[in-house]
């Protein structure tokens, strides 16, 4: 445990720099907690454990977490699970970076401290989403990276960077989406060609070639050797 | 139980620990202070301002009164009132062996952290007869 053992549970000086009652404070934590713990999605409990679990009054529990929804940190709605009726909870990460000097006081470490917690937290967040995150979009993926190494081995590269890593996944994950692979193969050889014949030379041909435009929000050089021919 | 550990201290609460106390949050949170100050002052009564602590706490002033109050009766705190020139200074010191006592009031017997509980207890009482001895052996 990082706490120091005088402590036992509650941290004293990271409480002290809270600007919310006790209660409000383990909410806050508690909040924070599992939404990390389920993968930054939102994630479901009764108020009666979560009352009984943090030692709040339940009544309470009901002012603390419409405070927060208030304040928009937190989105909550109902549901069912296993025929008990929960609830389900979704933190803005985003959110809760611009109000946090609302709960923390601003000019302490601790405030700093929260910042790159939940900085952190949302950095995964994004990271998440463009992974691929089914089977059927893993498969997909996979299909886009065995068609890239075939025709990188047709064309037999030397020195071109051919890396596939988290980032190219990302990128392949929604090129996938967006094109058949035919669509893909298509555009890849054509790519491929230009490349041989040496009138392009880009440093890293994946990334260039599935990028993402920013202002047109396309993929543009996909596009365009799809076009090619026409 | 999940892994929840106070990462980086970027955390207050340790909810393994809390899954096991019976007291009420803002209760067990007062004792935490307690048990963190007076260590702080070397075991020896201290002097505090009710405003200060309110501000510190965020605990309402009736509430804090009943939780005090809870404390006094089991014999664990120990308050007293100093009247001078200057007003009232108030002073706060602890009983730790009243505090093991009546630990099974503050956590559940069956937990695992209990035994480690009253072992911190029985631990701080020995510094504190280190100090009031003056052999500070322990220190």
């Amino acid at each position: 445990m990082n706490i120091s053992k005088e402590i036992f549970a509650v941290h004293i000086p990271n409480m002290e720099a809270f600007k919310m009652s006790p209660d409000e404070v383990t909410v806050f934590d508690w909040l924070l907690f599992k939404s990390a713990y389920y993968g930054h999605s939102d994630f479901y409990s009764t108020y009666e454990d979560i009352s009984a679990r943090l030692n709040i009054n339940r009544h309470r529990l009901n002012v603390i977490v419409k405070r927060f929804k208030e304040a928009e940190i937190v989105s909550v709605s109902q549901g069912w699970s296993d025929k008990r009726k929960v609830t389900y909870f979704t933190l803005s990460y985003i959110n809760l970076l611009e109000r946090l000097p609302m709960f923390i006081k601003p000019d302490t470490e601790v405030f700093n401290r929260y910042v790159e917690r939940i900085s952190k937290y949302q950095q995964e967040r994004i990271n998440k989403i463009s992974k691929p995150g089914t089977d059927e979009e893993a498969k997909a993926v996979q299909s886009v990276v065995n068609l890239i190494d075939r025709v990188f081995h047709e064309f037999n590269f030397a020195g071109v960077n051919c890396d596939l890593n988290e980032t190219t996944e990302k990128m392949l994950n929604k090129l996938s989406k967006s094109y058949t692979l035919a669509e893909i193969q298509l555009a890849f050889v054509h790519f491929c060609e230009d490349i041989f014949y040496k009138r392009i030379s880009p440093t890293h041909p994946i990334i260039y070639f599935a990028k993402v435009d920013k202002t047109t929000r396309k993929f543009e050089v996909v596009e365009h050797y799809l076009n090619k021919d026409k | 139980m999940e892994n929840n550990k106070i990462e980086n201290e970027a955390q207050v609460v340790d909810f393994d620990i809390l899954n096991d106390i019976i007291l009420r949050f803002d209760e067990y949170l007062f004792l935490s202070w307690l048990l963190y100050y007076y260590k702080l002052f070397y075991y020896s009564p201290f002097p505090y301002s009710m405003e200060l602590l309110r501000s510190k706490l965020n605990i309402k002033r009736y509430r804090l009164r009943t939780i005090m109050k809870k404390f006094n009766d089991w014999g664990v705190l120990i308050t007293s009132l100093e009247y001078s020139s200057n007003g009232t200074t108030r002073w706060f010191e602890m009983d730790y062996i009243a505090l093991r006592d009546n630990l099974d009031k503050v956590m559940n017997k069956e937990s695992k952290y209990f035994n480690d509980f009253i072992a911190h207890v029985e631990h701080l009482q020995v510094m504190k007869d280190s100090v009031n001895s003056g052999s500070y052996e322990y220190i």
